[in-house]
């Protein structure tokens, strides 16, 4: 029988109060408001109004929707992809190498979108970069910048999601029990079957987890398909603020925006009763 | 089955000597406890054969053929890892049909072999459990089964049982060496519990420090250990510091442990004495004449056995006996040893 | 065979993930004023200009005034919670714990979007503090994560103990959790500081055209027309997100605070 502790319980209202003050409360105005009218002297005019909900079933917001969703989905699966296999070689370096590694990471995964984006777009450059490299060996003729493209975004995309995977795996498969992986090759596996045979099949539940989480993550990327890709290879985001913002719509903006949130929710919650069942078969 | 010889094996990480000079043949059939302290190389050497190291010298041969080139996927060996390590996305049936499922065999005739093998280590119909449903008792059973499966040239086991309950220890060291009977498959086990070793092993090798101390029956190790290491790491000892006079006492300590007969007799000089406790005896003061008189300092009721321990001249002596009646001294009497020489061994230096 | 195309393999992605950054650094130290790499002359110039003039000074002081303080909110959040939920473990713990998970899940713009409307509502769009609160909050995650495996590695004996010898509640806090949790807690503050110092979008949407960061100039820059200047920023972000780390690493166990195993 437990008693009653007055003192946690108090100090739990201070993280309490920020996160649902300061949390809780903008996502709760952003609902309120987009059920608002256009101004086009201030913010928005108190309404109530569903045009703004309106406005999404018309074909622009349709095909901008499935984009992103075919966008984030690729860059989602192509990030996995590469990451798992390359954080599952670094758990077996030598400690030293894995630091490195791990720093390189973590700077890579704090570092902003805004210079990982300047980074690509000079890499990308017909004046700094690949294609001035290519033109200067004479592979290319008359060397353009590769960007902006839906090959360079993806690029993008990919290179900052990439430490995010990797530092998420790092955990599981630095602590995983390697003489599974031994047991499988004195049983008869080769070497370089053990990953696809052993290895993948173990972790099916994390890598399916990661490529939901990567996939909500990539839908609400700004400024890689800003930098990287043209008007027509943009997302949600990026059409959400540009109608916000740029077109001075806030609630237009806020209606997209509760659309992506339901979405988004709907997403992870049905993965989580999916994992739920799973588990419990 | 497999004859097997280490050759000059030797290993090395770095400024680290793991193995160094590992030279050991082993018979077709042999159970072979390789025993030692923690970091004595055991484990090295056992995955060397097993292919997951490599060695810095020295190779290792099958049947006379240099085995040290075949990779680890191919040397047909059945191994049993210390966390068991079974593949837990496969059921118990998968599990031990794996190896069968690498070798290509069809469905039917692996489910049949699995099956088989559940039976032979006494799992019968649990073959569709996934193996988180079992307890740790069965789970080491799937690992067995699954080594043995793939009908294995040797079959390894680095201290399978050392996580376990000591009677559910003793129960499956019982079932394994009767399994291994049966099936007649040369056998590697690695321990650092001597009990177990002397229970199932054909042979025990003793090492320590990257050497190979003895190897030898159970029955060798004990009564004749090559080694002071040896003496004290098998069961409790009595290793004393004597001198040998021909045609005289043995000497400990000014103390004389009586006239030596036999081989023991010819010996002279310094020398180490390897006195099990059984072969002492306790009398009360003033009764033997023997110049050899110790204080109790711990009496230890062991159920079997009683176990004295006393300190004579500044050394730890141990004396057991059986506990066919109450012991006759405790903490703090005194009390004269008698030592039955021809018991005693002497220590080769 | 395998060992090669592992390496192989490894390389590669090393090579993708820091050949833009050598790039960068390329055209930061080049003495040409346009974008062009290799450098064909060696120049600083570019990095004298980030640190003396005011439009890159003022920037950098608002990015690490708001990484400041708002670390500070972020880690107090975190630790509150987990000490609620490691003391309490109850309904009440775990929501906290889960309000604080929230902000990671959600895409930034829809943060992004709410923060700007709430703060429009309160009257302080356009001001620092907005963005400090926001960042804070919205930034919880990640030094909550961190101080619960903090927690997670804190044995009950040592606490029995404590309690044993006679140390009052706050006492054990004091004397015994807050020291073994301090590492985490750090850790928790110096990379929620860099998220911070990092973060474009929420600073943009909720006062970004009053308030300059680093990267709101940077964005601004690469959009309407730059020199080397930018690319010399860039690096100085790399660089100062590196040595932080640098540091980190030498003052904690990275890789155990990561979740690596213990040999």
């Amino acid at each position: 029988m437990k008693r009653f502790a007055l003192a946690p319980h108090l100090i739990g209202l201070y993280p309490l109060g920020m996160m649902v003050i300061f949390f809780l409360g903008p996502l709760a105005f952003m609902i309120v408001v987009s059920f608002y009218l256009r101004d086009p002297l201030g913010f928005y005019k108190v309404d109530f109004t569903w045009e703004n909900y309106g406005k999404f079933f018309s074909s622009f917001y349709y095909s901008v929707s499935l984009r992103s969703i075919w966008t984030s989905a690729l860059a989602s699966l192509l990030t996995v992809a590469l990451a798992f296999p390359a954080i599952y070689v670094i758990t077996d370096m030598r400690r030293k190498w894995q630091l490195a590694w791990v720093i390189g990471l973590l700077a890579l995964m704090c570092l902003s979108e805004v210079v990982i984006g300047f980074a690509w777009v000079i890499l990308m450059s017909e004046s700094a970069g690949i294609p001035r490299l290519l033109g200067w060996l004479g592979l290319w003729e008359d060397p353009r910048s590769l960007s902006p493209s839906r090959l360079a975004m993806l690029i993008g995309m990919v290179s900052l999601g990439f430490s995010l995977v990797a530092l998420m795996f790092f955990p599981q498969l630095s602590q995983r029990d390697r003489s599974i992986e031994e047991a499988a090759q004195t049983l008869g596996t080769p070497p370089a079957q053990v990953f696809f045979r052993i290895v993948l099949p173990i972790f099916r539940p994390g890598l399916a987890a990661s490529l939901v989480t990567m996939f909500v993550y990539y839908l609400g990327v700004y400024v890689m398909p800003t930098m990287l890709g043209r008007p027509q290879d943009w997302n949600m985001s990026v059409i959400i603020t540009d109608k916000a913002v740029e077109q001075a719509n806030m609630p237009l903006g806020a209606a997209l925006a509760v659309i992506m949130l339901i979405f988004t929710v709907l997403l992870i919650g049905g993965f989580a009763l999916a994992t739920r069942k799973e588990g419990a078969k | 089955m497999a004859q097997l010889s280490f050759n000059s094996i030797g290993r090395t990480y770095g400024e680290f000597t793991a193995l160094s000079d590992v030279n050991l043949e082993i018979g077709s059939g042999e159970f072979i406890c390789l025993l030692g302290p923690s970091g004595c190389g055991k484990t090295t050497l056992l995955r060397i054969l097993a292919g997951l190291e490599t060695t810095t010298r020295g190779a290792v041969h099958l049947n006379g053929e240099d085995f040290s080139n075949v990779p680890c996927h191919q040397r047909n060996i059945g191994m049993v890892f210390q966390s068991l390590a079974l593949f837990p996305h496969l059921s118990v049936g998968e599990n031990i049909a794996y190896g069968l499922d690498v070798r290509g065999v069809d469905k039917k005739a692996r489910h049949a072999r699995a099956e088989e093998l559940t039976a032979l280590v006494g799992l019968p119909g649990l073959s569709d459990r996934p193996v988180s449903a079992l307890s740790g008792g069965q789970r080491q059973r799937v690992a067995i089964a699954r080594a043995l499966a793939i009908e294995p040239v040797l079959f390894l086991m680095d201290e399978p049982f050392s996580a376990l309950d000591a009677g559910l220890r003793e129960h499956l060291q019982i079932e394994v060496k009767k399994l291994q009977r049966k099936l007649g498959v040369t056998t590697l086990f690695v321990t650092h519990d001597q009990n177990e070793a002397m229970s199932i092993a054909d042979r025990i090798v003793i090492l320590n420090d990257g050497v190979i101390e003895q190897a030898g029956t159970p029955t060798e190790v004990y009564a004749r250990p090559q080694s002071e290491f040896v003496a004290n790491f098998m069961g409790t000892n009595n290793v004393l510091d004597v001198e040998f006079v021909p045609g005289a006492d043995v000497i400990w300590n000014g103390i004389s442990l009586g006239r030596p007969s036999g081989e023991m007799a010819t010996l002279s000089g310094k020398r180490k004495l390897s006195v099990r406790p059984e072969y002492l005896q306790l009398a009360p003061v003033g009764t033997t004449g023997t110049g050899m008189l110790g204080t109790v300092e711990f009496v230890r009721l062991l159920g079997a056995q009683v176990e004295t321990e006393l300190t004579v001249a500044g050394h730890r002596i141990i004396d057991t006996m059986i506990s066919d009646r109450p012991p006759a001294f405790g903490e703090g009497d005194r009390a004269e040893i008698l030592i039955k020489l021809d018991h005693a061994w002497v220590i080769p230096s | 065979m395998t060992g090669l195309l592992k390496r192989l393999f490894i390389w590669t992605i090393a090579a993708g993930l820091i050949l833009p950054f050598a790039v960068v650094f390329g055209v930061s130290i080049n003495a040409e004023s346009n974008i062009a790499f290799p450098p064909t002359e060696f120049s600083g110039r570019w990095y004298i200009m980030l640190l003396t003039e005011s439009d890159w000074l003022i920037p950098i002081g608002n990015s690490f005034t708001i990484a400041f303080f708002a670390a500070l909110i972020a880690v107090s959040i975190a630790l509150a919670a987990n000490y609620v939920l490691w003391r309490l473990n109850s309904g009440f713990g775990r929501a906290i714990f889960a309000l604080g998970i929230g902000p990671f899940l959600l895409p930034p713009i829809i943060i992004a979007m709410g923060a700007s409307v709430f703060w429009a509502e309160a009257g302080w769009y356009g001001r620092m503090e907005a963005t400090i609160i926001s960042h804070g909050v919205f930034f919880v995650t990640l030094p909550l994560v961190v101080i619960s495996r903090g927690f997670a590695a804190l044995s009950d004996d040592v606490i029995d103990a404590s309690r044993i010898m006679g140390a009052t509640p706050r006492q054990t806090f004091t004397k015994v959790i807050l020291p073994l949790v301090a590492p985490y807690v750090v850790t928790g503050y110096v990379l929620v500081a860099i998220i911070s110092v990092n973060e474009y979008l929420i600073s943009y949407m909720v006062s970004g055209f009053a308030v300059e960061t680093l990267p709101i100039r940077i964005f601004n820059n690469v959009r309407y027309g730059y020199s080397p200047v930018v690319a010399s920023a860039a690096m100085g972000f790399a660089f100062i997100t590196v040595l932080s780390l640098l540091a980190l690493s030498m003052v904690t166990d990275l890789l155990k605070l990561l979740g690596a195993r213990r040999d």
